[in-house]
């Protein structure tokens, strides 16, 4: 064997030795191997939170049953329910951080159908039911006063009854004349402003025309001198899925999908100003406002197609801002609107999670999950959030599974 | 070389072993790294999770210590430890341990797969406040995870977590993924490896085809043989690739070396016929040669030894020593004429029906003595031919003197010139025996006879006709011979007519 074979021979030998390695490599990497690793997360520090920070949460479980419930103006931390018992009212306060409940205080012994309690507690207004008629009653707390702002035949209805954020005034909506006759004008409901600090009571009342049966939402600005009011057609009530339906609606008859759209497309939305009483047509498409939220000082909240918008003012021609998205479960929102509270399921779990959103000039600052639960009670039947005393709390109410306990937290911040 | 040698040192296995080998550590290569990545995978599928449970873990105990109204603290932490690992409970975290800061176990859900904690890293990480997860890759498929994090309320470290979760369903269906992923990427190569086998087989059957016939080419060359039918077995000639351009010109190059080997055969024939005919040439001459020196010295013996004694004897002795010194003095004549190149041969134009008659009228004394008759025809016209008269006498002497001597005694002998063709020629024919084909092939070699008794009585040398022949082609001319075994013979000279000769 010459040197030159002798040359290729071991270098074929170097290549199949490197195969060899190669392939030996290969096959102890692709076994399966016993490995063990510490893998440390990222040290990134989170920034001190500029957004909401919750100092305190607070939980008591109340026995009974609530039907309304509200915050109270006497201390944080304080709620101010209204309990129904064979038709007596009943007001009560439990103190939350101190876990105690009040004396119950039977302000009503013929109360019937809506109650509705001010923010803060200082009023409640209910039906109550006379032997020949029907009157709207405010009962003062402080005072134990009640004063009949209304009163009318029994055939008549209140359709709606909201009370500003400063909770001293009532808005409601009827289609009862003020002589407590039902109007018969065709066509038109009226919404009343009632100032329960005033001595007239009734501060102004407007017409508002009636565009077959819809159902009309009253978004009073903190003070009420601005309603936004939106009409909703009650289009759950029909079940498209039966033959033969017969839809109540009189005017507007069709079939499914064509009937809503045309529903929709008769849905109209105002901004009343209830000093000059001038109702202004707001253009929904424009504002994005599908749903209203909350109509505070920032302007008008409400949802469209699983996102969060904000129209600044809505008669004015600028478009709504989107801000996020949300599913379209709780937003409360403060009467200034730079507090975002969003209870909603949390994804995968679908445990109760409430998001705090910071927004600043009308710009999201911080975004945070400020609470989970780990139970799903906001499915219950009675499901009620809210802001709390000068802003500073949040307080999630809810039906245990019982439906005779209250939970009720108070997020602090 | 041996057949199992041969099958190892086939293209067609080599690259197969290749293809193979490539496929091989291919598939080893994409397992290794999708494995790698399927690890990357994980761990960053984990980091994420950890990272969630972090600030799940954190929120919860945050909320535990706020809702029981406890400080924000290490004391406050191990006071609601039970409370915190319930919370965790109900969200889903069942093992998890809690610590104080300074690795005291407050509280585990089960003990034992929180035991050993300081020898973990990530507990170790945790208490150097930094969360941190030790990952486990096991056999058959199992991997956990611990996770240990130190708990930081509204900035105060309170504590630490230790959390458990079990990834063996995940690692077992990242496995699952890649092993179908595999066993597809397997069958893949499988069938790959088979279509390169068949089309490396089938591009290497032509040369392989090739091979073959250069063998039996190179079997049957041995032989003297020069075989090229096996060409026919080459079917990719018409293939437009380089393959049936090989085979194209390889068969050209076959042709052409058959032609080659044909070429050179025919030459080698050629000179052996020719050794042999100078071998056969050099024994007729020295054969020629010595028959009548044989009689010369046997009759000079004779005479030496009676002297004059013997007069019949002397005159006798003297008589055949004349013949054969007159015959042997003819024969070397003849033989420096057959070597002489006629350079020195002065042409001129001569009359070929003038020398013609003149031969012909020579030679009736002879023609009698075989009771032959010469009849001579030659038609009118110009005969005038270039060339030497006397080579052109000797020429139609020894044509006319075969005829005469190898015809029927008692037969004619036609003797005819004629002018065809810008050539003049002179044909004699006569009646004998005939020669057949292979007697005719040899007449105008030297010292060939065909009949060789009759033709040494008759005096002839066997020199007669190639000298014929050498003066014809000096003279640019040709000189043929017919013959019928038992019939004629007729033997045909052609002279370029004066004017028409070229050389």
């Amino acid at each position: 064997m010459n040197r030159e074979s002798k040359k290729i021979r071991n270098k074929r030998i170097r290549c199949a030795g490197a195969a060899c390695m190669l392939i030996v490599i290969l096959l102890c990497g692709c076994e399966e191997q016993e490995i063990t690793k510490t893998v440390p997360l990222s040290n990134e520090t989170e920034e001190e939170a500029e957004g909401i920070d919750v100092k305190n949460i607070q939980e008591y479980i109340y026995e009974g049953n609530v039907i309304d419930i509200t915050w109270s103006e006497e201390a944080a931390g304080k709620l101010c329910l209204i309990k129904g018992l064979e038709n007596r009212g009943i007001l009560q306060w439990v103190d939350v951080y101190q876990k105690t409940v009040s004396e119950e205080i039977v302000f009503e012994e013929s109360m019937i159908g809506y109650v509705k309690t001010a923010p803060g507690g200082r009023f409640i207004a209910y039906e109550h039911e006379a032997e020949e008629f029907r009157e709207l009653i405010v009962y003062e707390v402080e005072s134990g006063e009640k004063e009949a702002v209304m009163t009318w035949n029994d055939w008549s209805t209140i359709y709606r009854m909201e009370w500003s954020d400063d909770g001293s005034k009532l808005l409601v909506w009827t289609d009862i004349e003020e002589s407590g006759e039902n109007q018969d004008i065709g066509g038109e409901r009226i919404m009343y402003c009632y100032d329960m600090e005033s001595e007239e009571k009734l501060s102004s009342q407007v017409r508002i025309p009636v565009n077959g049966k819809m159902w009309r939402g009253m978004y009073p600005n903190e003070d009420a001198s601005r309603v936004f009011i939106d009409e909703e057609y009650y289009t759950e009530e029909y079940d498209w899925g039966e033959e033969n339906t017969e839809f109540e609606n009189e005017e507007l008859e069709g079939d499914g999908e064509d009937y809503i759209s045309e529903l929709k497309a008769k849905e109209k939305n105002w901004l009343v100003d209830m000093e000059t009483k001038e109702v202004r047509e707001v253009d929904i498409v424009r504002t994005n406002i599908g749903i209203p939220i909350k109509y505070t000082k920032r302007g008008l909240f409400g949802i469209d197609e699983g996102k969060l918008w904000l129209a600044r003012e809505p008669l004015g021609q600028v478009s709504g801002k989107r801000l996020l998205e949300t599913k379209e479960e709780d937003v409360c929102i403060c009467e200034n609107g730079d507090h975002i509270f969003l209870i909603e399921k949390e994804e995968g779990t679908g445990y109760l999670q409430v998001t705090g959103i910071l927004l600043e000039d009308g710009e999201i600052k911080e975004y945070q999950v400020l609470y989970k639960g780990v139970d799903g009670n906001f499915e219950m039947p009675f499901f009620k959030t809210f802001i709390g005393k000068d802003d500073h709390e949040l307080v999630i109410c809810s039906i245990e599974h019982d439906l005779w306990h209250m939970n009720m937290k108070v997020l602090e911040y | 070389m041996c057949r199992k040698s041969r099958f190892f040192h086939r293209i067609l296995f080599k690259m197969s072993v290749w293809v193979f080998l490539l496929g091989f550590v291919s598939v080893l290569i994409v397992t290794y790294i999708v494995k790698a990545q399927m690890r990357q995978n994980i761990e960053k599928q984990i980091t994420e999770e950890m990272n969630s449970i972090q600030s799940n873990c954190e929120l919860y105990v945050r909320q535990i210590l706020l809702i029981n109204s406890a400080s924000i603290s290490e004391t406050g932490f191990e006071q609601c430890a039970y409370e915190i690992e319930q919370q965790l409970k109900r969200a889903g975290y069942t093992d998890i341990a809690l610590y104080t800061m300074d690795g005291r176990l407050l509280r585990s859900s089960k003990l034992q797969r929180f035991s050993g904690e300081n020898r973990r890293k990530d507990f170790q990480f945790a208490r150097k406040l930094r969360s941190a997860f030790t990952l486990r890759y096991k056999k058959q498929n199992y991997c956990d995870v611990y996770f240990s994090m130190p708990v930081q309320v509204m900035g105060q470290q309170v504590g630490i977590l230790s959390y458990y979760q079990d990834y063996s369903a995940l690692y077992k269906r990242e496995w699952e993924t890649i092993g179908g992923m595999l066993r597809v990427m397997v069958m893949a190569f499988g069938i790959i490896y088979l279509m390169i086998w068949f089309m490396i087989r089938r591009m290497i059957r032509p040369v392989q085809q090739l091979g073959r016939i250069s063998e039996d080419i190179s079997d049957h060359l041995k032989d003297g043989q020069f075989d090229s039918n096996m060409l026919e077995k080459l079917g990719d000639v018409k293939r437009k690739d380089e393959i049936g351009e090989l085979s194209r010109n390889y068969m050209q190059m076959v042709s052409v070396i058959k032609e080659q080997f044909e070429k050179i055969q025919e030459d080698r024939d050629h000179i052996l016929h020719l050794w042999n005919s100078r071998q056969e040439f050099y024994n007729n001459v020295t054969h020629e040669l010595k028959t009548p020196l044989t009689t010369i010295s046997g009759y000079a013996q004779l005479l030496e030894e009676n002297g004059l004694g013997d007069e019949e004897l002397f005159y006798n002795g003297i008589e055949h020593i004349l013949q054969e010194s007159t015959r042997l003095h003819r024969m070397v004549i003849q033989l420096l004429e057959m070597q002489d190149k006629g350079r020195y041969i002065r042409m001129g134009q001569v009359d070929a029906a003038v020398v013609l008659r003149s031969v012909t009228d020579a030679m009736q004394t002879k023609a009698k003595r075989y009771k032959n008759c010469l009849i001579l025809d030659v038609k009118q016209g110009d005969y005038l031919v270039e060339g030497q008269e006397d080579r052109i006498r000797q020429v139609l002497i020894n044509l006319i003197d075969n005829g005469i001597k190898y015809g029927r005694i008692g037969g004619n002998i036609r003797i005819r010139l004629a002018k065809e063709d810008g050539a003049v020629q002179i044909t004699v024919e006569n009646q004998g025996e005939g020669m057949d084909k292979e007697e005719l092939s040899h007449i105008f070699e030297p010292f060939y006879r065909a009949d060789k008794d009759r033709s040494r009585e008759m005096g002839s040398s066997g020199l007669g006709l190639s000298i014929s022949k050498k003066i014809m082609e000096e003279h640019g001319g040709t000189i043929q011979a017919e013959s019928e075994p038992g019939g004629y013979t007729i033997f045909r000279v052609c002279f370029p007519a004066a004017g028409e000769r070229r050389d």
